[in-house]
């Protein structure tokens, strides 16, 4: 998905000459076209992430429309403070891209995972957060930004992300995209991980249980409306599915929807069940050691069921 | 027993004609004004003079009070040690962008006088600082978009000497010089203290003008409180981004809290403004 993602806004560059690109020494391969294509409108910044932060707030203070760009761990927590006070204080509409959110740094320990990015993004206020799926997700994503820019936290995966739609697709500011449909329960899945999802949602129904899948392609702003409407008055129960920690993610945004909304919806929140990486593992590995894999989404909510019944 | 102090156009005269000297000493009469609210008093009046002869010698831009800020070609500053506001909001007003009656609302409840900068809450404000360590990035950032649009616009900080123990400040100053930002100007106001104590304490035998010319920046030493010396700093030749250590007393015109630790968390007493006032009027008068 970066190579993706650095080749759409490379086509953007082309119609837009205020797109200015930033990175803090990442995307040797990824980035290498867009800098030699426009060398005056790219800054490999260094090691240097807290100044990649402020540098892009000052040129988004001059009417650029500027990208930070650099692995997820490294920019959402390193320079958080930054983030908070000198992008989304001051209200300034950078383009925040954090690639590797999740579980895809899994072999290189937890220092290079994010898996609290979506929280902290969350909680930011003026911060609006962009998680697509796959590339399709992202191409409208970017077209949402730059038609109505604001602080923007984009979470990217890195290379071989699944392509999970078929064509283009188009979604409203804060709305889910209606993945596979269902009667007996709802999973909101964010990035990526849509795909195992749609494949549990498969698995299910082999067992009889009709689940509907969402894939939630922005989780701030959320159209509070649309989950109440949609999800809350449709289904039974609903989980939620992300490579991210249990808490301050997906899971707890929906919750908390739930919590002050009228409904008695209960809201499970699948996660990274409060703890580092533990052992080496590629992304397959991780996803099926935190039961997060299809099979494993499938069977626990099949046991969740069958618990409800006894 | 209250001493009525008028700040107002009698007080602030334009600032067009008149020197930096003056102007300080009309800053330092409207922080008067300002310090009785709010803390970092001694923060504020060390950095006087380097405002003043910014504002009213050295900047393009800002001589045409409120109609300055549309001009977008004005030179940038930046008060990356933000607590020393106040002195921005007594230059702002001495430069007829800021109401003077503001002054007297610092930190009071339901404005935007905050006591750091905060982006678009005051006329002049230009970038929200108060964690220290930030503003020279995004000065660094400005400054870039100013040579993309191949603009003459120049960028001046104000930095503070504790403030340099920040590690981003050195991360910043890497990138600058690096960069050749030479329309980049850092002036540090070294006035000896921080929060809790000296900075002698915390970083024995610094010498900050050798650390940011090892780092690339074109580096001189001055008084900071000399007019003169700061004027010949800030036109110097440079051919990397300058960065100018101003040797400051903290607090200097408070009698009480000159040159002491005490001056950063300080609020002005009835006294402390009297004496202030008074000194001012014995000024003009002469």
């Amino acid at each position: 998905m970066r190579e993706r993602f650095a080749q759409m806004l490379l086509e953007r560059a082309r119609d837009s000459d205020d797109i200015f690109l930033i990175t803090a020494d990442a995307g040797f391969d990824t980035l290498k076209e867009f800098r030699d294509t426009f060398p005056s409108r790219f800054l490999n910044i260094g090691i240097a992430e807290a100044t990649m932060i402020g540098v892009s707030a000052g040129l988004s203070m001059g009417g650029w429309r500027a990208v930070a760009y650099t692995i997820a761990p490294f920019l959402a927590m390193r320079a958080f403070e930054q983030i908070r006070d000198d992008i989304c204080y001051p209200n300034l509409p950078v383009l925040l891209a954090g690639v590797g959110g999740g579980l895809i740094y899994g072999t290189a320990g937890a220092t290079h995972q994010a898996l609290e990015d979506i929280a902290l993004m969350s909680v930011l206020p003026n911060m609006t957060i962009y998680s697509p799926s796959d590339a399709a997700e992202l191409q409208h994503a970017l077209t949402l930004h730059f038609e109505a820019p604001t602080p923007a936290y984009f979470r990217l995966a890195r290379s071989g992300s699944p392509r999970i739609h078929s064509q283009q697709v188009f979604y409203q500011r804060g709305q889910l995209i209606p993945m596979t449909p269902g009667t007996d329960l709802a999973i909101l899945a964010t990035g990526p991980i849509v795909e195992e999802a749609i494949i549990a949602a498969n698995l299910l129904s082999q067992s009889g249980i009709s689940a509907a899948v969402f894939s939630v392609p922005m989780l701030k702003p959320l159209d509070t409306d649309y989950i109440s409407q949609q999800i809350f008055a449709r289904y039974g129960a609903v989980y939620t599915l992300e490579e991210h920690q249990q808490t301050g993610g997906l899971g707890s945004i929906i919750a908390r929807h739930a919590a002050v909304s009228e409904t008695a919806v209960k809201v499970m929140a699948m996660g990274v069940p409060d703890t580092f990486i533990p052992v080496v593992g590629d992304r397959k590995y991780l996803l099926e050691y935190f039961d997060l894999s299809a099979a494993k989404i499938a069977g626990k909510i099949i046991s969740d069921r069958n618990r409800l019944r006894a | 027993m209250a001493l009525q102090v008028p700040i107002g156009p009698e007080i602030l005269p334009r600032a067009r004609g008149k020197s930096s000297v003056e102007m300080a000493s009309h800053i330092r009469t409207a922080l008067a004004e300002v310090h009785t609210r709010g803390p970092h008093t001694g923060s504020s009046f060390s950095v006087v003079d380097i405002l003043a002869v910014l504002f009213f010698n050295v900047m393009r831009g800002w001589d045409r009070g409120v109609d300055s800020l549309d001009d977008a070609k004005r030179d940038m500053f930046i008060l990356s040690k933000g607590h020393s506001v106040g002195c921005l909001y007594a230059t702002l007003s001495c430069a007829e962008i800021l109401p003077s009656e503001h002054l007297g609302l610092f930190s009071a409840n339901g404005t935007k006088m905050f006591s750091h900068p905060v982006r678009g809450s005051v006329p002049g404000v230009e970038v929200s600082t108060g964690s220290l360590g930030h503003g020279l990035a995004i000065g660094i950032g400005v400054a870039l978009d100013a040579r993309l649009k191949q603009s003459d616009r120049r960028v001046f900080l104000v930095l503070g000497d504790g403030e340099c123990q920040e590690g981003s400040v050195w991360e910043a100053a890497a990138v600058a010089a690096r960069l050749g930002l030479t329309d980049l100007t850092v002036i540090v106001d070294e006035n000896g203290f921080q929060d809790t104590c000296s900075t002698g304490e915390i970083q024995p035998g610094s010498t900050l003008a050798e650390k940011w010319s090892a780092f690339g920046w074109d580096t001189v030493s001055v008084d900071g409180h000399d007019h003169d010396a700061l004027v010949g700093a800030l036109q110097s030749r440079v051919r990397a981004p300058r960065a100018i250590i101003a040797r400051t007393i903290k607090g200097k015109g408070v009698r009480a809290v000159e040159g002491t630790v005490e001056s950063h968390h300080y609020r002005l007493t009835e006294e402390d403004r009297a004496e202030l006032v008074a000194a001012y009027a014995a000024r003009s008068a002469q």
